[in-house]
């Protein structure tokens, strides 16, 4: 317990170190998740695109 | 020679199928799965040695763990920065669709990790030199303006329909602010300071010169950087499918693919 409160409190620089990981974990995650629900976005809107066009000609 | 002629022809060949969507598209789809493995593990690996197990320093203590983030980060944007300008003015110049998709969605990526960038080194500013931001500095602000062209660049891409307009307009831009790339790694150069002024960042270190960074500093922040690296590069490849999708929508191998 005592080493783990040892790390956390980086000899009382937490506050900067774990500020500034906590920023770039979350700026990464925004960056690497913003292209995969774009990704599903898109798939979505073509999908019901061709859907809509396909229905189109049948008719 | 033979050897080498053979190679040429796999590079040449290999650069032909990458300049055709469909087939960078089917590339980047297999690629993905090892590149997101390896960048995990490395960023796990490097920031778990980083923050619980590297020596700390004399001179700041544990606040230079943060250097496993800023250094790379700020590395990585520099290079995002020059990548998206090569990669838009080949667009520009040989009108090569895929060379513009390339650079197009590694503006994002260019533009969060300079902010990564800019964010650390404000934080690890305050206890090392007892300031979160000084305009006075020359790295600081050119790594501000490197920032607002990458912004710059973002709103160019979203403002701008015509996607061929889009892209001449990021290269011209691009290539207008490429200065600032040399400029930043000039700024805590001698020569530099003694035109344009004092900067607060501490001189080049060497990595593996024993006297100014211990050799397990240096292979976490080498980790760290292929970790970045990685990261660039796998983000990148998601965001070049997704804009071959949307510029591709109205083709045949699109349409089979999406109703499959």
């Amino acid at each position: 317990m005592n080493a783990l409160t040892e790390f956390l409190r980086m000899n009382d620089n937490w506050g900067y170190i774990w500020l500034a990981y906590t920023i770039f974990f979350v700026v990464m995650i925004v960056i690497m998740v913003s292209p995969i629900l774009q990704s599903k976005k898109i798939v979505k809107k073509l999908k019901r695109r061709y859907e809509r066009q396909q229905s189109n000609n049948n008719s | 020679m033979g050897i080498f002629k053979a190679l040429w022809r796999v590079l040449v060949r290999f650069y032909h199928r990458c300049s055709s969507p469909p087939h960078f598209y089917a590339i980047a789809g297999k690629m993905l799965p090892w590149c997101v493995g390896l960048t995990l593990t490395l960023f796990a690996v490097g920031i778990i040695w980083g923050l619980g197990f590297a020596p700390s320093v004399s001179k700041q203590g544990e606040v230079y763990r943060i250097i496993y983030i800023h250094v790379p980060a700020a590395t990585l944007s520099m290079l995002a920065y020059v990548f998206v300008t090569i990669a838009a003015a080949i667009g520009m110049v040989w009108r090569m669709k895929m060379a513009q998709i390339v650079a197009v969605s590694a503006i994002p990526i260019g533009t969060g990790l300079t902010l990564v960038a800019l964010l650390t080194g404000m934080i690890w500013g305050h206890p090392t030199w007892g300031t979160y931001w000084e305009w006075n500095d020359p790295r600081m602000l050119l790594v501000f303006i490197m920032f607002l062209l990458f912004i710059g660049l973002v709103v160019i891409n979203n403002a701008i329909e015509d996607k061929t307009t889009a892209a001449n307009a990021i290269a011209i831009l691009s290539i207008s602010g490429l200065v600032t790339v040399p400029l930043i790694k000039m700024s805590t150069s001698d020569e530099f300071q003694k035109i344009v002024g004092k900067t607060i960042h501490q001189g080049q270190t060497e990595m593996f010169n024993k006297n100014q960074m211990t050799p397990e500093i240096a292979y976490i922040w080498l980790i760290m950087i292929f970790a970045f690296l990685l990261f660039f590069v796998t983000v990148l490849l998601m965001r070049i499918r997704n804009e071959i999708l949307e510029r591709e929508q109205n083709t045949k191998w699109v349409k089979e693919k999406i109703m499959s």
